[in-house]
């Protein structure tokens, strides 16, 4: 593992974990800060580079016990305040593509303790509440339709869905399929039976699109349905108000949301995404991740108790069964 | 009022098989069949936000559905047997069964057994477990790691009488640590392994419908009974002493299931009866003919007169076991 530990560790301060492939822009942006903010962080690029155990106590009860190991540094994971994902760390190469895929799997399992084990916030994790990668809807038109219920927004959300219903002429249609505008491909797949699409006629094909952190909108863009590009704007405080309330209800911690008006103005949830691509920040990289460390890595002040550097000097941390076990 | 079943899985799958021709037996209307295997030309629905009303069609079925008419039994994991994969009839099978996943996903059904996303830690040992031993079930000691030192620890502090498995829902073969095992622990690095201190004892497998419980012990001498080779294995019918039948009812209500397969096993020498898993996609058709039909009876009981019907979006248990919030008023991530 690729280490940069401040040097204080403590859970006042803990360190903020960073998984996924260099280069990422939100991620390389958080640890800047971080580490300008003489925040404790660790990058994790390569599964290779970690050793992890934990388990359960020998006597009745269960013990979480859990230690993530470094070539040259331990966490206990108790001491990690903050995980951030920006994509899969890679697997070794030299395992069959069977081996790898299963590999992963094992990997976000174990790691999933994290948030369910320690209340440790895991942004963009692959599975916001299910380990098995999936959220508690697996698409936009559930949420959608969460959305909608938890609001009381009868007739306003677009879930119409169908494949028997083609899109129409006329004014800007736009079909959804569940995770996003349908494409040339997705309207095929759908006439022949294998794909559904929410249906639903738009003003514009230019909708707002919303970077949300912690619940709470840190970036506003415009978002192009017909070509994905991402511009500038601004949509005023009602349609911010409306995103936030979206993203409580769908727990989202990082991501974007994009909306549409209804024919009657009133603000509908389009999508949601919990990994947004990268082109979606249009160079708001350093405003998105100065939001992720004031809200998940301890804010602007690097502040530690003197308790707190006396364990982490005195080494508190021990690993399950003690000793160095890294070969 | 009494409800028509709607039935949509695979008639390939021997427990959906097995299902509806028990349905057809006992429910007092004919249950509707929407057999996915049979989609692999096309799925077509339609459904108007905030509408009553949903149309499914396939090459077989062309149904108008009302939601408070029908209870829908869904088991649409794409088992199909027979058919591999890449092959034509395959991709369509897992088209079909994509879309109507995404249909579900928009929960125009109100009554739906299993619901989606219901028994999600199932897919998480380590969480599943620490989700059983909260509500009381005895869990046998166990290990995650990648380290080839902590597994010989563990395996030296339980005498080498342990149990290797799969740390995610992967369907692995539970199988003794043995000398091959010791050997490739220099591999363990690549990928967090599960290993588990052995009980030894017959294994009871534990089906609960909504609150009625029906146990059928398992004996044999293969080291995972569901992959036996040449041993044999003993089914029997078997009562569940009310504390454990308490336990099953509660995890399934806890992780939103209306049927659970929940895999147990009696210590021979203690006694004890220990936890493994709560499955929420239970192969429940062997086990069920050795009871007569009790577990797709109850189910019939459950699907035509469900109890009162649940919110679409109740408060499910946290992962951490904490008391859910209002999922309208939950606080933020962090």
């Amino acid at each position: 593992m690729d280490m940069d530990m401040g040097t204080h560790m403590g859970t006042h301060m803990g360190t903020s974990l960073i998984i996924g492939h260099p280069g990422d822009p939100i991620a390389e942006a958080v640890a800047k800060l971080l580490e300008a903010r003489n925040r404790p962080v660790a990058r994790l690029t390569r599964w290779s580079d970690v050793r992890i155990s934990f388990g359960s106590a020998p006597d009745a009860g269960l013990r979480s016990s859990l230690v993530m190991r470094a070539p040259r540094k331990e966490i206990p994971l108790e001491d990690i305040s903050m995980v951030l994902y920006r994509g899969i760390p890679a697997i070794n190469s030299k395992l069959s593509r069977r081996s790898q895929r299963y590999a992963q799997e094992e990997w976000q399992a174990a790691l999933s303790v994290l948030t369910c084990w320690h209340g440790c916030p895991v942004l963009s994790s692959p599975f916001p509440d299910n380990p098995a990668g999936r959220g508690h809807y697996t698409t936009h038109a559930g949420w959608r339709a969460r959305v909608a219920r938890a609001l009381e927004m009868r007739g306003l959300a677009p879930s119409s869905m169908s494949n028997l219903v083609a899109p129409t002429l006329g004014a800007y249609a736009v079909g959804l399929i569940c995770n996003g505008p349908a494409r040339v491909r997705d309207l095929e797949q759908a006439r022949q039976g294998f794909e559904l699409l929410s249906i639903r006629r738009l003003r514009s094909q230019r909708v707002p699109l919303f970077w949300i952190v912690g619940g709470a909108v840190v970036l506003e863009k415009t978002l192009d349905l017909r070509s994905g590009a991402v511009g500038d704007a601004r949509f005023g405080d009602e349609a911010a108000r409306f995103a936030e309330q979206c993203a409580r209800i769908a727990g989202l911690d990082l991501g974007t949301l994009w909306l549409f008006p209804d024919p009657d103005d009133r603000w509908c949830l389009g999508g949601l995404d919990r990994f947004p691509p990268s082109h979606h920040l249009d160079g708001g990289e350093a405003v998105v991740a100065a939001a992720i460390c004031d809200r998940y890595a301890g804010g602007a002040a690097a502040t530690t108790t003197a308790a707190a550097a006396a364990a982490a000097a005195n080494g508190e941390a021990t690993p399950l069964h003690g000793g160095d076990t890294w070969s | 009022m009494t409800r028509t079943i709607l039935c949509v899985g695979f008639l390939s799958d021997p427990t959906f098989q097995h299902s509806v021709r028990i349905f057809g037996e006992r429910a007092r209307r004919p249950p509707l069949i929407v057999d996915l295997g049979a989609a692999r030309r096309g799925f077509w629905a339609h459904h108007e936000e905030g509408s009553a009303s949903c149309r499914i069609r396939t090459s077989q079925v062309d149904l108008t559905l009302r939601d408070e008419d029908v209870s829908l039994y869904q088991r649409i994991m794409p088992v199909m047997h027979g058919c591999r994969a890449g092959t034509r009839s395959w991709r369509g099978f897992k088209l079909a069964h994509y879309v109507f996943e995404r249909l579900l996903d928009a929960q125009f059904f109100s009554v739906v057994v299993n619901p989606l996303m219901a028994g999600w830690n199932n897919g998480a040992r380590p969480i599943h477990f620490r989700f059983l031993a909260q509500l009381g079930f005895r869990i046998p000691p166990w290990l995650v790691t990648n380290d080839p030192a902590a597994a010989r620890r563990f395996v030296a502090e339980h005498g080498g009488d342990v149990f290797v498995k799969s740390v995610s829902a992967h369907r692995t073969i539970a199988s003794r640590f043995s000398a091959v095992h010791a050997r490739g622990l220099e591999s363990l690095p690549n990928s967090p392994t599960l290993f588990q201190k052995a009980i030894h004892g017959p294994d009871v497998r534990v089906h609960v419908v909504g609150d009625q419980c029906f146990g059928v012990r398992i004996t044999s001498p293969a080291e995972d009974h569901r992959h036996p080779g040449s041993c044999p294995v003993e089914y029997a019918p078997t009562e569940v002493p009310g504390e454990v039948a308490a336990l099953c009812v509660k995890a399934t209500r806890e992780l939103g299931l209306v049927i659970s397969g929940i895999d147990l096993r009696i210590c021979e020498r203690t006694g004890t009866w220990y936890g493994f898993e709560a499955n929420p996609t239970p192969g429940y058709a062997h086990y069920d003919r050795h009871l007569g039909g009790q577990i797709a009876g109850a189910l019939v009981e459950y699907l035509e007169r469900p109890p009162a019907p649940p919110h679409r979006d109740e408060p499910r248990p946290r992962p951490d076991g904490r008391p859910q919030a209002d999922p309208d008023r939950a606080p933020l991530a962090g």
